[in-house]
């Protein structure tokens, strides 16, 4: 999965999972890369970060960031996409 | 070549034989056949070869029970101790990872949940891979078709991690069916990867 998701609080992030699943998106669960300053310790994986987000946003769980997940020489490099 | 006739024999009896009948064999080497009739006793029967590091192969018969050959090499005989046990090569890293319930730390169940499933990424990010990670109880729900954890237990498991599974747990909870990555193991399965393990994670 090539996006992730970020969330204000635990509370959000575990009724997106919810969400998510309950609707069929793929999703998976990971702690917050540390190289990210960003929300809470858990962020969501998830294939198309923006139907994922369209969901949620019309499910009122706040999302607070996305990133793209890709990979260089040094490892895993997270790009903050503009919502 | 020693054939063992363990049809109708409950798991981890036809594995006991087996492993007996090879010791028997000594530094020689030779051929063991075990007629099973369960496919959790032909894959327990293959790890016990894979664990010794001996080939093995199986054909199934029309009437429902399997046949599975070990075949022991010449001069890598089994002795006394188990293969577990023997020395491990440098990228093995000896880390066991036992995972008895489906949440991680006491108090709120749905965090425990998610809590849990970040942990088992984070395995990910070791190198070396865990050599084991052991699932029973509520945790062997974790390996069955209904988790959220399968995509990255594949990618352990590719990165040369056994997935082991309780088989009494999945048959207590009825997804003995719906096991989605790694094996099926018993007791003993587990007894001997936490006994082997050079460290142990216990959550």
């Amino acid at each position: 999965m090539s996006y992730i998701l970020t969330f204000p609080n635990t509370h959000a992030a575990i009724i997106a999972e919810k969400k998510l699943l309950q609707s069929g998106y793929p999703v998976g669960v990971m702690p917050m890369p540390t190289t990210i300053q960003s929300g809470c310790g858990i962020a969501l994986r998830v294939e198309d970060y923006y139907s994922s987000h369209e969901l949620l946003k019309k499910n009122n769980i706040l999302v607070e960031a996305v990133y793209e997940v890709s990979a260089n020489n040094q490892g895993t490099v997270y790009r903050k996409l503009s919502l | 070549m020693t054939y063992i006739d363990a049809v109708g024999q409950a798991c981890p009896i036809p594995v006991i034989r087996a492993k007996k009948a090879l010791e028997a064999l000594g530094e020689a080497g030779g051929v063991v056949t075990v007629l099973v009739d369960s496919d959790i006793s032909r894959q327990n029967l293959e790890k016990l070869a894979q664990s010794l590091g001996y080939q093995s192969e199986y054909l199934s018969k029309e009437n429902g029970t399997i046949e599975v050959t070990i075949v022991a090499g010449e001069g890598c005989a089994v002795t006394g101790g188990d293969a577990a046990d023997k020395e491990s090569p440098d990228d093995d890293s000896g880390l066991v990872v036992a995972i008895g319930r489906d949440t991680m730390g006491e108090g709120s169940q749905e965090l425990g949940r998610i809590l849990l499933k970040g942990f088992i990424f984070a395995l990910k990010e070791l190198a070396p891979a865990p050599k084991a990670i052991l699932f029973f109880n509520s945790g062997a729900t974790l390996t069955s078709s209904d988790s959220n954890s399968l995509e990255d237990l594949r990618s352990l498991e590719a990165a040369g991690t056994a997935i082991l599974t309780c088989g009494t747990c999945t048959n207590y909870y009825g997804i003995t069916e719906k096991l989605a990555v790694g094996e099926i193991t018993n007791m003993y399965g587990i007894v001997t990867a936490m006994a082997g393990a050079k460290k142990l994670i216990n959550i």
